[in-house]
């Protein structure tokens, strides 16, 4: 029984979302609001469980250097007590400083040794040149290559135009890099749509046969 | 002196912590620090994530008080705040009623609004995909291709469009996001040594 009343209800929104496409309406702007409280009501519970699984069942059972991170926590809230508000800072610094360095740690591994790493590869297929080339004008169109009115001194300073060269072999690879990302995310968000038109015209009304 | 040189002391030893265990010789204090410290940053961040939830509920509790416009629908927010939250804490994540609203409440919206892009990013592309100079050529023609390598037609029109399609999103389209990427990360590390260094200080905010 609850799972057929799901069922319709699941419908409804849906059919609710879609009514956005004709204009902003209430039907719409309820299951928004439903959407966005489910999703705070879950970032509360996951954050409760993770205050209570890593710092305050541990205190209990004799950790007590955790009350450290309870305490910073708890100043975070100082913010609605103006004499104390500055306090609320002494947390964030601290969030601030120990993501700087997981970002740091992180970054390093996965994004730079890991990319770098894979794209050392040897010259000897059309392939790895476009994926080497492709790579590196990119890289050098960000970090290197001015543009704008400053682009105009390039190929002077350099005498024979490899800065545009290379300028141009990085706009190119972003520009096919992004068109088609742009096309595989329209693929991919048809694909959802496709996906709930199933269930709409499948389950709730039954017009596609199984 | 508390106001703003404490906060960014703080940060400069919570980073430089993380760092030391990174980069340093093995040594088991600093590794348990390093672990302690990443810890203690994931239990004040939930704590954060509730401050959230507090500015959430002032907010749509104010608009109903003062019946600002769209009050009905801060009604429909709180009450899914607050009974979710209440059945998450109580009856736990698991619960059959939570998995219930998660299933056939919070599962359809979040897949309606997803495919509700599909009409957006249809109609983005229409006005973006204008053949005005080589490179928007390049960037249409990425997407074209993406776009009909994945489905029949694009194969009835031409038999290799799909090989085509593929050899696109993994060689040139891997070498510009991986330029991108590491790009992005050089921009990320300098911008979190400036975080620990006490250089980039927005996040404390203005004043004294």
């Amino acid at each position: 029984m609850a799972d057929t009343v799901g069922t319709y209800l699941s419908g409804l929104l849906i059919v609710a979302c879609f009514s956005y496409l004709f204009k902003e309406n209430r039907a719409f702007t309820y299951a928004e609001h439903l959407y966005v409280g489910f999703a705070a009501a879950q970032a509360i519970v996951l954050g409760w469980s993770n205050i209570k699984e890593m710092g305050l069942d541990p205190l209990r059972q004799g950790k007590f250097i955790l009350v450290i991170p309870l305490v910073l926590g708890v100043l975070l809230y100082a913010r609605y007590y103006k004499p104390l508000s500055h306090l609320a800072r002494f947390p964030l610094a601290f969030m601030m400083g120990a993501a700087a360095g997981v970002t740091i740690t992180g970054v390093i591994d996965a994004q730079l040794v890991a990319q770098v790493k894979a794209t050392m590869l040897p010259m000897t297929n059309l392939n790895n040149v476009v994926m080497v080339l492709g790579t590196a004008s990119t890289l050098a169109f960000f970090l290197f290559i001015p543009i704008g009115k400053k682009a105009e001194g390039v190929k002077a300073a350099n005498g024979f135009g490899a800065g545009n060269l290379v300028r141009n072999l990085g706009r190119a690879t972003i520009m096919l890099a992004f068109g088609s990302s742009y096309g595989y995310t329209v693929m991919a968000r048809l694909s959802y749509l496709v996906a709930r038109l199933q269930f709409l015209f499948g389950r709730i009304i039954p017009l596609i046969p199984d | 002196m508390t106001r703003r040189t404490v906060p960014l002391i703080i940060g400069f030893l919570a980073g430089t912590i993380v760092l030391g265990k990174y980069f340093l010789p093995q040594n088991a204090f600093l590794d348990s620090l390093g672990t302690d410290v990443v810890n203690w940053r994931t239990i004040v961040a939930a704590f954060a994530l509730g401050l959230g939830a507090v500015n959430l509920l002032g907010t749509h509790t104010m608009r109903i008080a003062r019946k600002e416009k769209g009050w009905d629908a801060s009604i429909v927010l709180l009450a899914s705040l607050v009974t979710f939250t209440a059945i998450g804490l109580f009856k736990g994540t698991t619960s059959p009623v939570y998995q219930w609203g998660f299933n056939y409440l919070y599962q359809p919206i979040y897949s309606g609004i997803s495919s509700l892009l599909a009409f957006m990013i249809t109609s983005a592309s229409y006005r973006s995909f204008r053949f005005k100079d080589w490179q928007s050529g390049v960037l249409m023609l990425g997407a074209v291709i993406v776009m009909l390598g994945q489905v029949g037609i694009g194969e009835l029109l031409f038999r290799g469009l799909p090989a085509v399609s593929s050899w696109i999103m993994a060689v040139p389209n891997t070498a510009g996001m991986r330029g991108i990427a590491i790009g992005g990360a050089l921009g990320a590390i300098a911008l979190s040594l400036r975080v620990i260094l006490g250089l980039e200080r927005g996040y404390l905010g203005g004043g004294q």
